[in-house]
């Protein structure tokens, strides 16, 4: 018991830890590293809200393609143009930090504004699903579910999906592409 | 549906077309398919609504008479991209594909009965607008553009994600009716979850929109896309983005008018008066017309604004006035802009000597945004104050006439500087299709403007 | 869902935390004990970058070509095909040929860009 607790204090206190530093530092290859550390530690926390799918997919997509992805783009950019971006904001009063600043408070606000009105009392369909027995427990297959939902109900926004990834891979090879010089 | 099948399959099929070096052939074949599709769904209009695959999407009047008018804008657009892309790259076919995809989405936010589906509908038609605003890779102006779209697009769509995410924790559905439902049955315990996820909803929404305070992307990337792709975008997907956000509401949302109403009122007055007072200090046309569509943005806002029965009528007279009128400016911008180069006022000093039927058009086009009356412009704005004067007091109304005022100001410009500023120039040579797209808008615009019933009984 | 639960199902994923820990234990850990027991003798030559006894010219970081990004730009979007695949192929038999139907269709489009693209030449690299 305590075990588990402890691992998900850690999991928690890495994911925020790693994600402040994430946006605080100024080496950008460093703190693409770092992110890492959080995709991998909110991986670890989806797990515990037995959504084994999302961590699944957060691991396969996000920490084995995405961030590659990112690491690549890093390294085709210019070393003197990104220094020039890094000695840009001194101060953490700059002004492009103050909009930055008002919309993280206020999000924070909605948020945690939220979570204090919500207390214990849970929305309606939680609580009837629960006492019905609906839910989910350890030794179900999430992914088995989402597959029925999503070959059954979502079908269309399934297959529309598919129009979202070929233009993607449209705009991949846009920009990749050189342009005779006019 | 099949309109929207029927599209998508266009567009892998004009990305073929491209392949094949058939070029001559895409922009009939374009015309075509979207013909098509209109007829496809003009067929739909008089049978009976029931939501399709699972609730997913709902084919209702509202749906059909958005889908059609975007239909019918595309279709303008294209005619204007005779020797327009050519003049960018070879890769022509793969921006009419783009374009129809855009489309598609389009249509899909139009006519959605599911989350899920307004969600990828903003998708489909944001990824496409993402490459089609950077197609000019040479162009300084338009690469930044294009970064700036998409991550406040991609920005955006975390707002409006985590507001359906909210939405669903407090109804445990996607669905729109069961959403209706859920504040029917329970109007004194809903989840605070609920009032959260309309508000990141509109927070969402009014970027996508344009509407300020989220509209510091509009001017920059509207100067920043080539004149063409910022037509389609001020006009289709503004359409669209505005039907998805009063569709939702109009469904879901009015038995808690009383709580979203208040902000929204707060973003109606700050786009207002940012838009135009912004639009007023411009010294470049296109610049002009990219904060005067903030400010009808705002003007949109009040159909929202005053929910009602009324209002589905009174965005889409509006907002077909607004994109007929755009689409003739951005035509005759394109010309001005490929004769001189540039795209300042000063570019239309004297048109009115040499090519009077464009200087023309553009008067009315101009009068129509303005909305001086005759025009479809003033049935739009009249429809909308009206709904304002049935809901709110008159400060409003008043605020929002101050308004229309500051817009007659910079819109005049124009037509003072191609009537009444002399200069010398060349004649400007105009093509076939633009010169029917400018007697199509033309035309319109007066025939709405003095017979409103032929657009305002559609809703 | 309650507390005991959640926790139930992590201690399945006890031998994967178990497993990062021996993995990350043993690179620091190597690195580590190298350094201490390791002798310690610090000349210009030795804390130069070795360049088989050439002069070392320029900065290490050189900007590469454009095609490595389009490479994996592909890789992620397949990878998002193949996470849409999985919950499909677990109850494959339950979908029958409609549902390979279905996966086919999804497949298609891709497909077709993806032909596109070859054909674009997108992928030569000249």
């Amino acid at each position: 018991m305590t075990a588990e607790l402890l691992i998900f204090y850690v999991l928690a206190a890495s994911a925020l830890v790693s994600a402040l530093l994430v946006v605080s530092m100024k080496n950008l290859a460093r703190a693409l590293f770092l992110l890492f550390v959080t995709l991998f530690s909110v991986a670890g926390l989806f797990i515990f809200c037995l959504a084994d799918f999302i961590a699944l997919t957060q691991i396969m997509v996000y920490v084995g393609g995405v961030l590659v992805l990112m690491l690549f783009a890093f390294m085709l950019s210019n070393k003197e143009l990104l220094n020039d971006l890094q000695k840009g904001l001194t101060g953490f009063f700059a002004l492009p930090r103050w909009q930055a600043l008002i919309i993280t408070a206020g999000m924070g606000f909605i948020l945690i504004h939220m979570a204090i009105n919500m207390g214990s009392n849970l929305p309606k369909w939680v609580t009837e699903a629960a006492r019905e027995g609906k839910i989910f427990t350890p030794t179900d297959h999430t992914e088995k579910h989402i597959g029925l939902q999503l070959m059954t109900r979502y079908l269309l926004p399934f297959e529309l999906i598919s129009l979202v990834l070929l233009m993607a891979l449209m705009g991949a090879a846009h920009l990749t592409r050189k342009e005779p010089k006019p | 549906m099949s309109a929207i099948i029927t599209l998508s399959l266009l567009a892998v099929l004009l990305l073929y077309l491209g392949l094949f070096k058939a070029k001559k052939a895409l922009l009939p074949v374009s015309l075509l398919g979207l013909l098509a599709a209109i007829v496809l769904y003009s067929i739909q209009w008089d049978t009976d609504a029931e939501p399709l695959y699972s609730g997913m999407v709902l084919f209702d009047h509202f749906a059909v008479a958005f889908s059609i008018l975007s239909l019918f804008i595309t279709g303008l657009v294209f005619l204007l991209s005779r020797d327009y892309f050519d003049s960018i790259s070879e890769h022509v076919a793969e921006y009419y594909a783009l374009i129809i995809f855009s489309l598609t989405g389009a249509l899909l936010v139009v006519s959605f009965h599911n989350l899920a589906m307004l969600f990828i509908g903003i998708e489909i038609m944001s990824v496409a607008l993402y490459i089609l605003v950077g197609i000019r890779k040479r162009d300084f102006s338009s690469n930044e553009a294009a970064l700036k779209y998409f991550l406040m697009g991609a920005f955006s769509t975390g707002f409006l994600l985590f507001g359906i995410t909210l939405i669903y924790g407090a109804t445990g559905s996607f669905d729109l009716t069961e959403i209706k439902n859920y504040l029917i049955a329970n109007p004194h315990s809903i989840s605070p979850l609920f009032y959260s996820g309309i508000l990141l909803l509109i927070i969402g929404l009014s970027f996508k929109v344009g509407a300020a305070p989220f509209h510091f992307w509009t001017p920059d990337v509207y100067e920043g896309a080539p004149i063409l792709i910022t037509t389609f975008m001020s006009t289709v997907v503004k359409t669209a983005a505005f039907a998805g956000f009063l569709r939702l509401f109009l469904t879901c949302f009015v038995p808690l008018q009383d709580f979203w109403a208040p902000v929204l009122l707060v973003i109606t007055v700050l786009t207002l008066f940012i838009g135009n007072i912004s639009a007023l200090a411009q010294q470049s046309f296109k610049r002009m017309l990219a904060y005067s569509s903030i400010s009808h943005a705002g003007y949109m806002l009040f159909g929202i604004l005053s929910i009602g029965a009324a209002s589905a009528g009174a965005i889409f007279v509006y907002s077909a006035a607004y994109s007929i009128a755009s689409v003739v400016a951005f035509a005759v911008l394109i010309l001005v802009k490929r004769s001189r180069g540039s795209e300042h006022f000063e570019a239309f000093n004297g048109l009115a000597a040499k090519n009077p039927y464009l200087a023309f058009t553009l008067s009315v086009a101009m009068l129509s945004l303005a909305g001086i009356p005759l025009t479809a412009g003033f049935v739009g704005k009249f429809m909308m104050f009206s709904g304002v004067l049935a809901n709110y007091h008159i400060v409003l109304l008043l605020l929002a006439v101050l308004n229309a005022a500051m817009g007659i100001y910079y819109y005049f410009r124009v037509i003072v500087a191609m009537y009444f500023r002399p200069a010398d120039r060349e004649e400007v040579t105009v093509n076939a299709n633009y010169k029917a797209v400018l007697f199509i808008g033309a035309l319109l615009t007066i025939a709405i403007g003095i017979f409103p019933s032929l657009l305002a009984g559609w809703l | 869902m309650t507390q005991a639960e959640a926790v139930n199902t992590s201690a399945n994923y006890l031998p994967i935390l178990f497993q990062l820990i021996v993995a990350g234990g043993f690179g620091v850990g190597t690195i580590i004990i190298t350094h201490l027991i390791g002798p310690k003798v610090k000349t210009e030559n030795k804390l130069g970058s070795f360049e088989s006894g050439i002069e070392v010219i320029g900065n290490a970081r050189q900007p590469f070509s454009i095609k490595y990004f389009m490479v994996a730009i592909l890789f992620v979007l397949f990878d998002i095909e193949v996470i849409f695949m999985y919950p499909w192929a677990v109850n494959f038999r339950q979908f029958g040929l409609s549902g390979l139907l279905e996966m086919f269709i999804f497949m298609a489009l891709l497909l077709l860009g993806f032909i596109y693209v070859i054909k674009k030449r997108a992928l030569e690299w000249d």
